[in-house]
């Protein structure tokens, strides 16, 4: 496949594929100790409410922010990202929220190391202090209005950051399989004029599931047709751009044994691992996916949600949200975190 | 996966498609699945024809990028967040309902789900210039409570038939007929064809579960596939049209050892609401006793899932003759 | 936005064709000819007609049932208000109720065995028939039975304490055309519109559920459909919960879709079970579980307390919790009253809705000496006949003189 399709392209494509991609290994030192190397896929797997887009999130930030910005020390790489939003929970405020707040800490540092330094002469940053701010948008006027007083910022200094930062932010909703996979042969022409995309994401690979079964009706082949059709596509498109992939799949099947434990009502039944226990090892991965994803999958993080004890609770936040790491079936590690309104929190390492 | 046929698009003839399908490319995927210089040679087109094909191909079925510059302009300019008429479950909500997203309220029977939805409608109707359609699948909605929450507004009767107006109400008891109700509504928002739907912000369907539990359990292997579809045009109304879409769901399991409270419906639908609430009465063990006389206005409402508030939070509203606070 | 093939309800077998032949939406379909398209799929001509109708949204159903229609709250209101009541024939349940047993929902009532279940289902079965000129619905009842309990002559008694009742009425008021409709309400007349259906398991009870709509487009005049009751079959023996579930919402459905479509009244009876607290204590609860809880749009609890029976709103779109007593007498349902109400119900019966009242422990007629005595407030068992021999007027010799005293 992969041959056949170098033969064919063009000389632009093979600019844009030899030309250097953004170096994404550094995209985040906790969740990739090891670095993150190209053309990687990381399947993100897990129940309803644990946090699986709220990671996406957090790793679009990670990309989009910019390295400095008006002198000030950013911290993000700046690559470009293509999101495919199949389970339309992908909120833009919400991701403005999140950039609001690292603009928001790095300017506190800022401030924190000229108060440090005061001796020190700072000119390359001056932001009107005295400016009177409204609300920069209804979704969250008040949280707002409350930072930027803080930090001197005005409305317009961070509605330009925050568009700065959208700008290197591509979103392509689908509604339906084909359109999807329609899509991703599209995406070509996207990432031949934007050099700089060097990831792309798909929430949720397993939106069309039933769908692609219906459709297929009591062909199991033809149930899987579009799904195989997604994988070559998506592989295509990953080995000929160097991206990184990061795909969510929900959890819509658990493991039989645990479906006949609840015999209400409803097929597919309900398991959440009891609040505060630390064997979450026993959270099974359950597949569902044709074969052909199986082998393009690379790495796969489960996570899984649980409650904290009463002591444990910090800012109020009741839930603790947990990743396991594994590589090809061999687990690598767990990661813990939690959320609040300005995105994922407290990453650590457990060991 | 559509096929490749005539005359679909500008250079797909007839005879160009009976050369494709020699070449055993018969869909418009297959099509895209292959190079165009070894499908040029295997068919024996021109692979200038073929390139602009695959150009009108991909224009036609896919979907375009639409920048997060753009994406954050619009939804500045057309996000609205709609008041319950319940200030704790406003706060609960960060605000109230938000467009473009999928609001499910969950609870026992008799918690209250219609209470909310209804004194939702009057608030949205009352406080704001949208429109509202709601949708009843379990005969549950009573245009009698409708206007007795409405007079505790205190209007006049004049302002109360213009207002019952702009609430539109469809009664529909199956999956497909609800199907085909939203899929017209879709499509009226877009078209923009009566004032009405142009400014039609609510969209209230009570309950999901009546309609979707009849098809679901068995060895019936199309049900979750039928359910799924209804998501996503509901999806595509708040997101699409923006609007904000309300659903009220069953809650099952309080019957099994953890005594977790989970909406019905299974594992494949709990992922698609964005925000979810449950509602419940608050003196449940009195309550249970069905020969307790204590009657109870006041429910405990608490966020279950929200994609941009700490979940856990809860808050008390009151059911009374005039509404919900 | 184009709909899906899939989302229609079309047999697997065909849909997996239909994939294969690049059909995938609706508009994939719309100019094609059910010849052209048997061709295609390799199906019978009839098979690809039925998916044409499908998808066109052309389904020739068998009921001509309304399309889905929008109306406003307005029009909904209007509607509503235009809408009667089945009335009870106890003022309190009828006020918590809203006016009595409503149309285009379903209402159920849930209780031990001897709570007074089927009484009220008897009651109600010959209640919507009275005419329209007393304030009655003037309908028929289909009653589908699952536990045997339908008892005819009970009915028989309601029937006749009822007609006799409208009599009265019609008598002290004098009014000839409630006296030229009494005429044709008559106990036989009132059993003969009770369509009875004994259903021995659930297969049953689905398959006359699934014909009802055949059979009510031929019986236009039924207003009342008693399942007494429907958790009787799928309490014991039923292992597939899930399919339980989907059995029973599918019922659900269907009844909410005749009530609605058809304005007629659905009166579903439950049974209790008890469920163990977390605590380890117990209470009684509805059967059938939690999701069907959700079905009935009204629910009602009737218990014993005290010697007393009770009927408790739990559920209601309209109306806030209550609990009101309630009797039941050889005539059926009434009112438990205290010895005020006694007078004041004596006027009861000229109120201007006509509203049947319950005053028969008023009737001293010396030609039915023989009839059963009606019970007062202070009894405490369902109903007796006093052990006299039965034997009724036929109503038109009745000499009513202290109704409108």
């Amino acid at each position: 496949m992969n041959e056949m399709a170098r033969k064919s392209e063009s000389g632009f494509q093979v600019l844009a594929r030899l030309g250097a991609r953004p170096d994404i290994s550094r995209l985040d030192t906790i969740l990739f100790p090891d670095g993150l190397s190209q053309r990687q896929v990381i399947e993100l797997f897990g129940g309803e409410g644990t946090g699986k887009t709220e990671m996406l999130m957090y790793l679009i930030v990670r990309c989009i922010l910019p390295k400095t910005w008006n002198g000030l020390h950013i911290g993000g790489l700046g690559i470009g990202v293509v999101f495919l939003d199949t389970d339309y929970h992908f909120s833009i405020l919400r991701l403005a929220t999140i950039l609001e707040t690292h603009l928001t800490k790095a300017v506190q540092q800022n401030n924190a190391m000229k108060c440090e330094n005061n001796t020190l002469k700072n000119d390359t940053i001056k932001f009107n202090t005295n400016q009177e701010n409204e609300n920069l948008h209804d979704a969250n006027g008040d949280k707002i209005t409350g930072i930027t007083n803080q930090t001197g910022l005005t409305e317009e200094q961070i509605e330009t950051f925050v568009k700065s930062c959208f700008q290197r932010l591509h979103v392509i909703r689908c509604n339906t399989s084909t359109q999807l996979v329609v899509t991703v042969h599209s995406l070509e022409s996207l990432l031949g004029n934007h050099p700089d995309i060097g990831v792309l994401m798909l929430d949720s690979v397993s939106a069309f599931y039933w769908i692609d079964r219906n459709s297929g009706g009591d062909n199991v082949a033809t149930q899987e047709n579009n799904q195989r059709h997604l994988v070559r596509a998506l592989d295509k498109l990953i080995n000929e751009y160097n991206l990184v992939l990061f795909a969510t799949k929900q959890m819509i099947f658990v493991k039989r044994q645990k479906q006949d434990q609840d015999n209400d009502s409803t097929p597919g039944g309900y398991h959440t691992p009891k609040g505060g226990s630390t064997n979450y090892d026993e959270i099974d991965h359950c597949e569902f996916m044709c074969k052909q994803w199986q082998t393009l999958v690379s790495d796969r993080w489960i996570f899984s949600r649980h409650e904290m004890k009463q002591v444990q609770k910090i800012n109020s936040r009741s839930y603790i949200f947990r990743v396991l790491q594994t590589s090809r079936v061999k687990p690598k590690g767990h990661v813990t975190f939690g959320i609040d309104d300005s995105g994922i929190v407290d990453m650590q390492i457990v060991t | 996966m559509p096929s490749l046929r005539p005359d679909a698009c500008p250079g797909l003839t007839a005879t160009v498609v009976e050369r494709l399908k020699e070449a055993n490319v018969s869909t418009v995927i297959e099509f895209l699945n292959r190079g165009l210089e070894e499908l040029s040679k295997d068919c024996g087109l021109p692979y200038q024809e073929l390139t602009a094909i695959r150009r009108v191909l991909l224009a036609q079925y896919s979907s375009f990028p639409m920048s997060g510059v753009d994406m954050y302009d619009e939804a500045v300019s057309a996000s609205a967040i709609l008041s319950t008429g319940s200030h704790g479950l406003d706060t609960l909500l960060d605000g109230g309902l938000y467009t473009g997203e999928i609001t499910e309220m969950i609870g026992p029977p008799a918690a209250g789900k219609t209470q909310v939805c209804i004194a939702t409608a009057v608030a949205v109707v009352m406080e704001t210039d949208h429109n509202v359609v709601y949708i009843d699948t379990g005969g549950s909605l009573c245009p009698s409570r409708l206007h007795q929450v409405m007079q505790s507004h205190d209007i006049t009767e004049e302002k109360y038939e213009e207002m019952c107006q702009r609430i539109q109400c469809f009664k529909i008891f199956d999956i497909f007929q609800l199907q085909e109700c939203l899929q017209e509504l879709h499509q009226k928002i877009l078209n923009q064809s009566a004032p009405f739907h142009s400014n039609l912000k609510l969209i209230i369907v009570d309950s999901v579960a009546a309609v979707i539990l009849p098809i679901l359990g068995g060895a019936q292997t199309d049900s979750h596939g039928h359910m799924i579809h209804l998501s996503r045009i509901l999806k595509s109304l708040a997101t699409d049209c923006s609007t904000a879409v309300l659903i009220t769901n069953n809650t099952t399991g309080a019957n099994n050892d953890t005594g977790q409270v989970l909406p019905s419906l299974g594992r494949s639908w709990h992922h698609i609401p964005n925000t979810r609430i449950a509602i419940s009465r608050m003196n449940e063990s009195s309550s249970k006793s069905f020969s307790s006389e204590s009657k109870s206005e006041t429910r405990r409402v608490s966020l279950v899932k929200s994609c941009k508030q700490v979940i856990g939070g809860s808050t008390m509203i009151a059911i009374k003759d005039t509404g919900v606070t | 936005m184009q709909r899906e093939l899939s989302s229609f309800p079309i047999q697997p077998s065909l849909m997996s064709k239909l994939t294969k032949a690049g059909f995938t939406t609706v508009e994939d379909l719309t100019d094609l000819k059910p010849l052209q398209l048997s061709q295609e799929l390799s199906i019978s001509n009839e098979e690809a007609l039925d998916l044409l109708n499908l998808v066109r949204g052309e389904h020739p159903s068998k009921l001509k049932l309304k399309q889905t229609t929008s109306f406003t709250a307005f029009d909904m209101l209007q509607n509503e208000e235009s809408q009667q009541c089945i009335v009870t024939f106890s003022e309190q349940l009828d006020n918590m109720l809203g006016g009595g047993l409503p149309v285009c929902k379903i209402t159920e009532f849930c209780g031990a065995p001897g709570a007074g279940k089927t009484q009220i289902s008897i009651q109600l079965s010959v209640d919507v028939q009275i005419p329209t000129c007393f304030g009655g619905l003037q309908g028929e009842a289909v009653y589908i039975d699952t536990e045997g309990s339908f008892v005819a002559a009970r009915a028989a008694d309601i029937a006749k304490a009822t007609v006799e009742h409208c009599s009265n009425i019609a008598q002290a008021e004098n009014n000839e055309e409630q006296l030229k409709s009494m005429e044709a309400f008559t106990w036989e007349s009132v059993l003969a519109g009770i369509h009875y259906y004994r259903c021995n398991d659930y297969l049953q009870l689905l398959a006359t559920v699934h014909l009802l709509p055949e059979f009510l487009t031929q019986h236009p005049k039924v207003k009342l459909i008693v399942v007494d009751s429907i958790a009787f079959h799928f309490r014991h023996d039923f292992d597939d919960f899930s399919l339980r579930t989907r059995i029973l919402n599918g019922m659900a459905q269907s009844f909410i879709k005749l009530a609605t479509q058809l304005n007629l009244a659905v009166m579903l009876t439950n049974q209790m079970t008890t469920r163990v607290n977390a605590d380890g204590g117990s209470h009684l609860t509805p059967a059938l579980g939690e999701s069907w809880g959700h079905a009935s749009t009204i629910r009602v609890i009737l218990y014993w307390r005290d010697r007393q029976r009770y009927a408790r709103l739990y559920k209601s779109p309209s109306k806030q919790d209550m609990t009101v007593p309630f009797q039941v007498t050889l005539g059926g349902i009434r009112d438990v009253k205290t010895s005020e109400d006694q007078s004041h119900n004596m006027q009861g019966a000229s109120t201007s809705q006509h509203k049947p009242q319950s005053n028969y422990e008023q009737n001293t007629n010396e030609h039915n000496t023989k009839n059963a005595q009606y019970q007062t407030a202070s009894s405490s068992e369902p109903y007796h006949t006093g052990g006299t021999e039965r034997a009724y007027g036929s109503g038109q010799d009745r000499k009513r003189s202290r109704i409108d005293s």
